[in-house]
């Protein structure tokens, strides 16, 4: 103890953090790069298979983007992403990672339908607003029980989601296999939604729905949290618990309000898909948008541009993934298996070696103006202080 | 309700449950030895999964041994990338972890779709015999209950004593327990921390896609996607419970083994009255039980899923 | 081999390094540096805190490579690559942060990273090694206890144990006093004696001169890397001589603390009581604190310290009694403490900042809801990097830019930017947990200078510390806890090591009460820090 500390202390000038260019710069390329290796290594797997990834990413290319359809597909896909990724950010910002979305979609969207039920026959400006309210408050009903076994038994998050996902998984096929499935079904499913809480189209011939126009108000909520009091109390205790309670944070419900609000996100995209896109309710209604709504958190540093970002870009794969399916007859699997290498190369470019090397990198090729120069007569060994 | 009672109920269940337990016996003693040494493989799925379908692959091809061996390979190679990005580069180990399950069940889907055009193309192994131990197969009710059981399973159960000895006795066991409680020190008394770490790491990785193998080749027989269905995450819930104690991971596996068959014999005698839904939950109801119990009382190694840079 | 300095021989040293330089980035921490180490001896090796012993002590046990120069190890070429490297060679290193894998038993510990060790661990060998090894030292350490359970004086002991099985020819304790009660340290000095005694030399490193003339045979001091004396006859050194060798800048030392005016209790603590999962926590403890006033809350580590750091900020609740700040109760509420003008320095910077946090962001944590700072809840930028810029240069933070990373400044600045945080306003009290430990004499003298700047303005002051001259320094009474209880509490006029340490050792004694301002007069220079005695 007796010299380190010393040794700092002399270096005054120690590495500070990269200025807002530089760390756009740096994002922005790595990023680029994270996403081609993902697609390259998923080009040799198809080439491996005997593929042509030309033709393969073609097919995806064109049913992401290909025509309106397309377009409205992958706006349709993302949509949801946005929402249950702006919640889960709220949560991983406060230090949680949260899996249940997947269960609390499901959750949500029983709920919705409840509720629109409820309202049968009420004017829309009233049924739509309740089913929203309805599906959000199942949402985030589903989390309470994770969220309080968590803030009063440390009870881990990630596995007590996961079960409950799994609970709900077989709640809803209990009610689709009997009590919500119309008599004359023969597949797991419940009646039509009513009419009065259906989400219509925003442009004819897609299935770009109005719900999808919630994602950029929720995106808009998840930019004013961060820059709130309330969003920097939570962010605090995300960062260093002991400091924020000794600061007079309330750790317990903080842990409990962000597990409940990134509930009552998963809830609400459980309401657009049952009131929007499909308009009933089916067993996969969640599909997998749980589990990449934590994933583009991830990927998104849980930050709103980022999260957008990491959306379209996963709405478009999987889109473009099923018409890859339908029209080469390359399963839509790939789709996973890049979306996974694109993880594993951000979660790699977020290392702290590797962030530090591109910094470095970044630096010696003057693609950033030159801070250690800036830096008040600082020698290039001045990183030494926190690298050594 | 009587026949909740009878014999050969609680016979199929203990012994459906040791057969269940298998898979859960594997994973979760070589991710108890990672997580003791620090590292956290939430990929432990994606392990489990390759290690299914290619243990399912290469049996087909040669043997049922060199399966599931293939498996654990298959499954070691997938904690490779786990070692070189964050015990080497220091990635993020959750978030490492889910794109490893992803990437598992991804791949297996695509691979297990391009080779499957037709469900007739599906390949199959049959199911492994009953291995007799004379004497005591033969024993009244224990002998059905516990004595029956494939090569693999007992394989897995020999495992356990092994395990427990390799942690307690040898230096290596102490290794792996001191890098995960406190690196620092450790690389203070000279053992090689990120060494110890990757081979604890990929420990998991080889006994995970046994683990894999040992769900394909010895209960299921066939392939289908996300064929695992989260046990690589039951595993862990186990590790917790046992608070990382090989016996304990043993215990709580069998203990989620058990509760699996009884629920699904519970299905054949209570048909009708209760929804099967409500029956499959109580495996996991246990298992949320298992964690909220292990919650309580389990004491973590204190540097696990904290990744350790050198020369601080 | 009697003590004493032994007699010159044909012999090699045990230990002879020659021309040892070494490089931190921009600071030379050894310049061109020559030591040696004869059997038989306790060699201390004595500076302030940044002098550059302990990266001698590094090189000589391999942690760190000299830049330049050589060194031999009983007239043997040495250059060990690793601590590892250096344990085989036969030196032991004991550093302050101990080695010893807390997790583990002690018998584990000896089995791990041993030089030569086989594959297999036999517990009950090493179990017996321990017991056999503790028994001829003299010392009583369990070989079945895991590390975590044992006081930090039996875990060096421990270590130093190990270091004898392994093999040590030669002994580095870096600092092995620092936190250490008087009753531990009268051990550790039988136990260097009996090693010595039995052959084995030691490098004892220090900046405590009263210890080291009662223990070592020769001295030598550094300064600012370079050797200023070398390997003096301690029995016929001048030991105020020595003090100013040592530290150069006499001012550093000289404490100027305030008057005490003992105004009215501000702060009062009330039969607290604390349990700890791990460690010890608080079993009625009662004191009470005046305005203007600095109290020291002494102890050997893992006394107590922590539950009362927690009960008395309001982050943990006591199991019984209360806190009480100007009267008003804020027990087990760390928001009612904030409100009261409670401010908190936390012992650890890791816990006490958001490393991942910006300066700014820092620095106004405790006010982010204020007036001014925000509007509809939502936090203004511009005002709070003006303020946070006026702040940063008030505190001598530097640098002082708002959007730097807290985790990207030095230790001393990290502490400054601590201090501005729970500074900022003058506090009704302030709780600070070892402010001035890890920091170079400069940084100290700031921190300590923080502290009396509150009581003049009639803050009350706890200082909890296990370092004695830390205390020593700063308060004006004391209090000792030992075992979650308090054993003692007297002025600091009235300390004495016989005394601390019964109170130390869990020996209670019927309290005084305390006696309000009377008979206090700790003026100006007196009562510094033992090293201080010789030249003031």
């Amino acid at each position: 103890m007796a010299d380190e500390p010393v040794v700092a202390e002399t270096h005054d000038d120690v590495e500070l953090e990269a200025s807002g260019l530089e760390r756009a710069t740096i994002g922005a390329s790595t990023s680029i790069l994270a996403v081609l290796g993902a697609l390259i290594v998923g080009g040799v797997i198809l080439l491996v298979s005997g593929d042509s990834p030309f033709s393969a990413y073609g097919a995806m290319l064109d049913g992401a983007f290909g025509s309106k359809f397309a377009i409205g597909e992958t706006l349709a896909r993302s949509a949801p992403l946005v929402i249950v990724g702006a919640g889960a950010a709220v949560a991983l910002r406060a230090g949680m990672v949260t899996i249940g979305a997947q269960g609390q979609v499901i959750v949500g969207a029983i709920g919705a339908l409840l509720t629109a039920k409820l309202f049968d026959g009420a004017p829309s400006g009233l049924a739509i607003p309740a089913a929203a309210i309805g599906g959000a408050l199942f949402g985030a009903a589903w989390a309470l029980v994770p969220a309080l076994l968590r803030a009063y038994l440390g009870v881990n998050e990630i596995l007590s989601t996961l079960l409950f996902t799994e609970f709900a998984a077989l709640l809803i096929e209990y009610l689709l296999n009997g009590p919500l499935k119309p008599p004359a079904a023969i597949t797991p499913q419940s009646d039509a939604y009513p009419d009065n809480g259906v989400l219509g189209l925003v442009i004819d011939g897609t299935r770009f729905h109005i719900g999808v126009l919630v994602a950029p108000a929720v995106l808009l909520g998840l930019w004013w949290w961060i820059r709130s009091t309330v969003g920097f109390r939570y962010d605090l205790y995300g960062e260093n618990p002991r400091l924020a309670e000794s600061l007079g944070i309330p750790g317990r419900r903080v842990v409990l309000n962000s597990l409940l609000i990134s509930g009552a996100a998963a809830g609400v995209v459980g309401w657009i898909q049952a009131a929007g896109l499909l308009q009933r309710l089916y067993l996969e209604i969640a599909s997998e948008i749980g589990f990449f709504g934590l994933v583009v958190a991830f990927l998104g540093a849980a930050r709103p541009a980022g999260i957008l970002a990491a959306s379209l870009l996963f709405g478009a794969l999987q889109s473009g993934g099923l018409a890859m399916q339908s029209s080469e007859g390359i399963p839509a699997s790939l789709s996973d298996v890049i979306q996974a290498l694109i993880l594993l190369g951000f979660a790699v470019r977020y290392a702290p070696q590797i962030a530090s090397l591109l910094r470095r990198a970044a630096r010696s090729f003057r693609l950033v103006p030159d801070r250690s120069s800036r830096a008040s007569g600082s020698t290039p060994a001045a990183g030494s202080a926190r690298g050594r | 309700m009587d026949r909740l009672l009878t014999e050969t109920f609680w016979i199929a269940s203990i012994s459906g449950g040791l057969r269940l337990a298998t898979p859960l016996i594997y994973a979760s003693i070589g991710e108890t030895f990672s997580q003791r040494a620090g590292v956290l493989n939430i990929g432990l799925e994606g392990y489990m999964i390759v290690g299914s379908l290619t243990s399912l692959y290469v049996a087909v091809e040669t043997g049922t041994l060199i399966g599931l061996l293939a498996g654990g390979i298959a499954g070691m190679l997938m904690a490779l990338l786990m070692v070189a990005l964050s015990v080497r580069l220091s990635a993020n180990q959750v978030v490492v972890g889910f794109a490893l399950t992803t990437l598992g069940i991804g791949l297996t889907g695509f691979v297990f779709r391009e080779t499957t055009p037709t469900p007739q193309d599906a390949r199959r192994v049959s199911r492994l015999s009953e291995i007799d131990i004379p004497g005591l197969s033969d024993v009244p009710f224990l002998g059905d209950a516990i004595f029956g059981n494939n090569w693999i399973s007992w394989m897995g159960f020999a495992l356990v004593p092994i395990a427990w000895w390799c942690s307690a006795r040898t230096t290596f066991g102490l290794q792996v327990r001191a890098v995960g409680e406190d690196p620092d020190a450790a690389a203070a008394r000279g053992v090689p921390v990120v060494r110890v770490r990757s081979l604890a790491c990929l420990l998991s990785g080889f006994l995970g896609g046994v683990g894999g193998g040992a769900l394909m080749l010895g209960q299921v027989g066939q392939f289908q996607p996300f064929l695992t269905a989260n046990r690589g995450f039951i595993a862990l819930i186990v590790i917790i419970m046992a608070s990382w104690s090989v016996w304990g991971a043993a215990v709580g596996a069998f203990v989620f083994g058990f509760f699996e068959a009884f629920s699904s014999n519970l299905r054949n005698v209570v048909s009708g009255d209760v929804p099967t839904e409500a029956l499959n939950a109580i495996p996991f109801l246990v298992a949320l039980t298992i964690l909220i119990i292990g919650a309580r009382r389990a004491r973590m190694p204190r540097g696990l899923g904290v990744n350790y840079v050198a020369d601080r | 081999m009697p003590s004493g300095v032994p007699p010159i021989t044909g012999d090699p040293p045990v230990l002879e390094a020659r021309g040892i330089s070494r490089r931190f980035g921009a600071v030379q921490a050894l310049a061109d540096v020559d030591f040696t180490l004869r059997a038989g001896e306790i060699h201390a090796l004595v500076g302030e805190n940044g002098a550059g012993k302990s990266t001698l002590a590094k090189i000589v046990a391999g942690v760190l490579r000299a830049d330049s120069g050589e060194m031999a190890l009983f007239g043997e070429p040495y250059a060990p690559g690793s601590r590892r490297e250096g344990a085989a060679r036969g030196v032991a290193h004991i550093r302050q942060q101990l080695s010893l894998v807390r997790g583990l038993t002690v018998a584990e510990n000896l089995q791990l990273g041993r030089p030569n060790a086989s594959a297999l661990f036999n517990a009950r060998a090493a179990r017996a090694e321990v017991t056999r090894l503790s028994d001829e030292l003299g010392l009583a350490v369990p070989a079945a206890t895991i590390v975590d359970d044992l006081p930090l004086a039996v875990r060096q002991q421990a270590e130093i144990l190990i270091g004898v099985a392994w093999g040590a020819r030669a002994l580095i304790l870096d600092e092995p006093s620092s936190a250490l009660g008087p009753v531990e340290t009268d051990a550790l000095i039988r136990l260097c004696q009996r090693l010595r005694a039995e052959g084995t030399p030691i490098i004892y490193i220090s900046h405590r001169l009263p210890e080291l003339a009662q223990l070592a045979d020769r001295l030598t001091i550094l300064r600012q890397g370079r050797v200023v004396l070398a390997g003096e006859d301690v029995r016929q050194a001048d030991l105020a001589r020595i003090a100013e060798l040592m530290i150069g800048d006499l001012s550093l030392l000289r404490v100027e603390r305030p008057q005490t005016v003992r105004g009215e209790v501000r702060l009062s603590a009330q039969g607290l009581g604390a349990h700890l999962d791990h460690g010890v926590g608080l079993d009625g403890v009662s004191f009470t604190v005046g305005g203007g006033e600095i109290v020291g809350v002494v102890g050997v580590a893992g006394n107590g310290q922590e539950a009362l750091a927690e009960v008395l900020t309001g982050v943990r609740r006591p199991t019984r009694g209360h806190v009480v700040v100007d009267g008003v109760d804020v027990t087990g509420s760390s928001r009612k403490a904030i409100a009261a003008g409670m401010a908190h320095l936390h012992e650890d910077r890791a816990t006490g900042l958001a490393h991942g946090f910006t300066l700014a962001d820092n620095a106004i944590a405790r006010r982010i809801g204020d007036r001014g700072f925000a509007r509809l809840g939502v936090r203004l930028p511009g005002p709070v990097g003006a303020h946070v810029r006026e702040l940063a240069g008030r505190f001598e933070v530097r640098p002082p830019e708002p959007s730097a990373i807290a985790g990207a400044l030095s230790g001393g600045n990290q502490q400054k930017l601590m201090a501005a945080r729970e500074l900022e306003r003058d506090p009704a009290v302030l709780v600070a947990a070892g402010p001035t430990k890890g920091l170079d004499p400069h940084a100290a003298r700031a921190m300590r200078d923080r502290c009396f700047a509150v009581a003049e303005r009639g803050g009350a002051v706890v200082v909890i510390s296990a370092d004695l001259d830390e205390v020593r320094e700063l308060a004006h009474r004391v209090v000792v806890l030992s075992g979650g209880r308090v054993t003692d509490e007297f002025a600091i006029e009235d300390m004495t090591s016989g005394r601390l340490g019964a109170a130390m050792a869990g020996m209670a004694r019927p309290r005084p009460r305390p006696r309000p301002g009377a008979g206090r007069g700790a003026g100006a220079g007196t009562g510094g820090a033992p090293r201080a005695d010789h030249h003031g």
